[in-house]
């Protein structure tokens, strides 16, 4: 079972994510910050990453460059809003392998997901 | 249909053309190179080596010409790598050591999963680098050690300019086109660009990722990426579909010239999703798709059944001879209700295995286009009567011939166009692949209006060749000068083009067309160009035939060669030197006889007992044939003969009489030749 590590600040997006992904049978695990990312990443060693890139504490791009240095095989993917498009150039650019626009719609998410756990 | 035309969708037809076509050239090679490995140290110098060599060469060779022509780029690039090699062992700069015939084993291996991918309709797997790489550095070795003459066939052309230079370093350009209604584009297009960096060690990129930064591709647009490595377009195009928003990926190849031009951007084919860029299938639901050895076994067992036909009806006249008349006229008229339905059979088999042109055809227009490029030589291509049907097995074997003949058209045929400028001729010239039906046979020709054909060089070329003595030459007319083209050993083009045929010369083309029957002959203007034509048969497996007698043999004469039959008490013969002439419709033709031929054949040939003469037409004139006797009418069944046989001018093919034994079938066109250039006997009586 492909286990995935959803980041966000936002509680009801962790839940989305989680009811979605778990009903598609992944194993889902949380953090609510790019700190807790990286711990999480660490520990669980995760399949894939969706991460929101603005949050508090440690940012997903900051977390993002730590989790590449941890694992240069880490496959992340960010989730934005529309008009951050600078700083998902960066993201793309520091390694993350795709990006997903909010508000998501499941069925995008549920793609990038299979398409990146191929 | 103009050369413009982006058509290069591969039907079904073309798909198991292309690939049994591989298939076998795979077998040939596979063969040869297993030898090489195990005899490495004597390959080479044993009996035989030499043309097996040829085989090998001529195998990567064709393989080459019909993966590039389709945009096969995986297949093309080993097949390349491979042929280089090849030519180098030919050349004997490269010895065929086990090393080489690893590497090469290796190669085909790859061919062939790259073969069932492409005939399973599945993804084209990832062809090795290094693979290529090892076999372009020992070529590359082998020819820093040796700078060869490199005098090509183009000064056999007036006016041909040189051919074009090799396209080395070129790399794989791609075009990614980002939709602007996707998320973000100028993310999409960084994406793509980044995807296309690990594929390629050297990647440039018009916009680069820096402009991007600055704000380019915010509404989406275009990117042109170039790719040094070489990697299968599939792939690429796999990789690029994958990210949101890329809508368009199409291909072309760079020399090197700027990115940012319209190179790039204009060149190649549009993209599917999988398998192999531009290669995809057609369907028809009309249609139903019938495995080709299935139509090979039908056609077999007609053929069987006509022969067995043929058997019955002589069974019938012995039986008649044996005083049962009743039963046999009975019977007679049985066998010609089944004869009757044999044919039609036969007829609708055949019609089934009737393909047009076309699907040919459709393979040159591009092929034509990347030759104009890598040339530089201006042209159009025109095509014509791709409607024009012809047997299925009949198209897998002048596609070779084909290809050889339209580049030779482009690297000979057609001047440089300041050349052209300079004889006051549009600098553009025209290429024409034109097919029609003429009587019993389907003509295919390609004609340029470029320079036309040098008979004297082609004449010095022969001597220097040893091809000819200077004897020989004052008795030949120009026509039989310019079939010297045809001959083995007569093309040495050294200079390694995209475009000629590396030695691969007419020689292959006319063995190839005569294998299945044809005939090929040149026709030139000076100074206006030349026109390649060739004739084959309408129909592979059968033929009307006319059954003659000479020296209690029987042989089988097609009927489409025959104008006439003359009994010979009926002439009044003339003779022009030791040559017997025939009067013949207001003109003089000459006359011959098969032993004239056949000089050393066995068995004692009286001569005095010819009663009829036989007047064949060949490409242009007629001549006669002394038989014994006319024997009748019959449907051969054609069966190929082997080599050495094979090799014999003026015996196309055998046939199985009734009776089991086996009759040889005359070619007209061959005889004709061979007759002239061998034995001028007179008739003396």
């Amino acid at each position: 079972m492909n286990k995935i590590l959803v980041v966000d600040d936002a509680e009801f997006m962790r839940l989305r994510y989680r009811k979605l992904l778990s009903a598609e049978g992944f194993e889902i695990v949380e953090a609510g910050n790019g700190q807790e990312a990286v711990h999480a990443y660490e520990k669980e060693r995760p399949d894939l990453v969706l991460m929101d890139i603005t949050m508090p504490v440690m940012d997903g791009l900051e977390a993002l460059k730590q989790i590449r240095a941890l694992d240069g095989g880490a496959r992340v993917v960010m989730s934005s809003a529309l008009g951050q498009q600078r700083v998902v150039l960066s993201a793309i650019k520091e390694g993350a392998k795709d990006f997903l626009v909010k508000p998501f719609k499941p069925e995008n998410v549920l793609d990038t997901v299979r398409k990146h756990l191929a | 249909m103009d050369w413009d035309s982006e058509d290069i969708e591969l039907s079904e037809e073309e798909l198991i053309t292309l690939v049994a076509e591989a298939e076998e050239e795979l077998d040939g090679a596979e063969g040869v190179l297993l030898q090489m490995e195990a005899a490495s140290d004597s390959f080479g110098r044993r009996a035989g080596d030499e043309e097996r060599l040829d085989t090998l060469f001529r195998a990567m060779h064709t393989l080459k010409g019909n993966a590039s022509s389709v945009g096969w780029e995986a297949m093309a690039s080993l097949a390349h790598a491979a042929e280089d090699l090849m030519q180098g062992v030919r050349d004997g700069t490269i010895a065929p050591s086990g090393d080489v015939a690893d590497l090469l084993l290796r190669t085909v291996d790859e061919m062939r999963s790259l073969t069932s991918a492409l005939a399973e309709g599945g993804e084209m797997p990832a062809v090795s680098a290094s693979l290529i790489r090892d076999m372009q550095s020992i070529s590359d070795r082998a020819s820093e050690e040796y700078a060869g003459d490199s005098r090509s066939d183009s000064d056999l052309f007036r006016g041909g300019g040189a051919p074009g230079t090799a396209v080395e370093g070129s790399a794989l350009v791609v075009e990614i086109e980002v939709s602007e209604e996707t998320d973000i584009p100028a993310v999409r297009a960084l994406q793509a660009i980044m995807a296309c960096e690990e594929m390629g060690s050297e990647l440039v990129s018009d916009p680069s990722k820096d402009d991007i930064d600055a704000g380019a591709m915010e509404d989406g647009g275009r990117i042109l990426c170039r790719i040094s490595e070489p990697w299968e377009r599939g792939e690429i195009a796999e990789a690029l579909h994958e990210i949101e928003g890329v809508i368009h990926v199409r291909f072309g190849t760079s020399t090197g010239e700027d990115l940012a031009g319209e190179s790039g951007a204009e060149s190649e084919v549009d993209e599917g999703k999988s398998a192999d860029a531009g290669i995809a299938r057609s369907a028809d639901t009309r249609q139903i798709r019938v495995d080709v050895s299935l139509m090979d076994r039908l056609m077999n067992q007609v053929v069987e059944m006509v022969i067995t036909r043929n058997r019955l009806s002589s069974l019938i006249e012995t039986l008649s001879d044996h005083g049962m008349r009743d039963l046999s006229e009975e019977m007679q008229a049985t066998v010609e209700q089944m004869a009757g339905i044999t044919t039609t059979l036969q007829e609708d088999i055949m019609q089934t295995r009737l393909v047009p042109l076309d699907s040919l055809f459709r393979r040159f227009p591009r092929m034509m286009r990347n030759l104009k490029k890598s040339s530089g030589k201006e042209f159009h291509f025109q095509t014509d009567g791709g409607d024009t049907e012809i047997d299925r097995s009949l198209l897998d074997a002048i596609g070779d011939p084909m290809i050889h003949l339209l580049r030779n058209a482009v690297d000979h045929g057609i001047e440089d166009p300041e050349v052209r400028r300079g004889a006051g001729k549009d600098p553009a010239g025209t290429i024409r692949l034109s097919a029609f039906r003429q009587e019993n046979f389907i003509v295919v020709e390609v004609s340029d209006d470029g320079g036309g054909l040098d008979v004297e060089a082609i004449a010095a070329r022969a001597r220097a060749r040893g091809l000819l003595d200077s004897d020989a030459e004052r008795r030949m007319s120009e026509e039989d000068l310019l079939d010297l083209l045809f001959s083995p050993g007569f093309s040495t083009s050294e200079s390694v083009t995209e475009i000629s045929g590396r030695g691969v010369g007419l020689d292959v083309v006319r063995r190839e067309v005569e294998d299945v029957n044809g005939t090929v002959i040149v026709e030139n203007r000076p100074g206006r160009g030349s026109t390649f034509r060739l004739s084959l048969p309408l129909t592979v497996t059968t033929v009307r035939s006319l059954l003659v007698e000479i020296a209690r043999q029987v042989y089988v004469i097609p009927l489409g060669s025959i104008r006439e039959t003359i009994r010979l008490e009926a002439v009044d013969l003339h003779r022009t030197g030791d040559t017997p002439m025939l009067p013949f419709r207001g003109d003089f033709i000459p006359l011959f006889r098969l032993r004239d031929f056949f000089p050393d054949s066995s068995g004692a040939i009286a001569g005095g007992d010819e009663k009829y003469i036989v007047v064949l037409s060949m490409d242009r004139r007629d001549y006669g044939l002394l038989v014994d006797d006319l024997l009748g009418e019959e449907e051969s069944v054609i069966k190929p003969l082997r080599r050495p046989i094979g090799n014999i001018p003026g015996l196309s093919s055998a046939t199985i009489r009734p009776d089991g034994s086996v009759a040889l079938i005359l070619d007209a066109n061959g005889l004709f030749k061979e007759m002239r250039r061998t034995a001028r006997r007179a008739i003396n009586e």
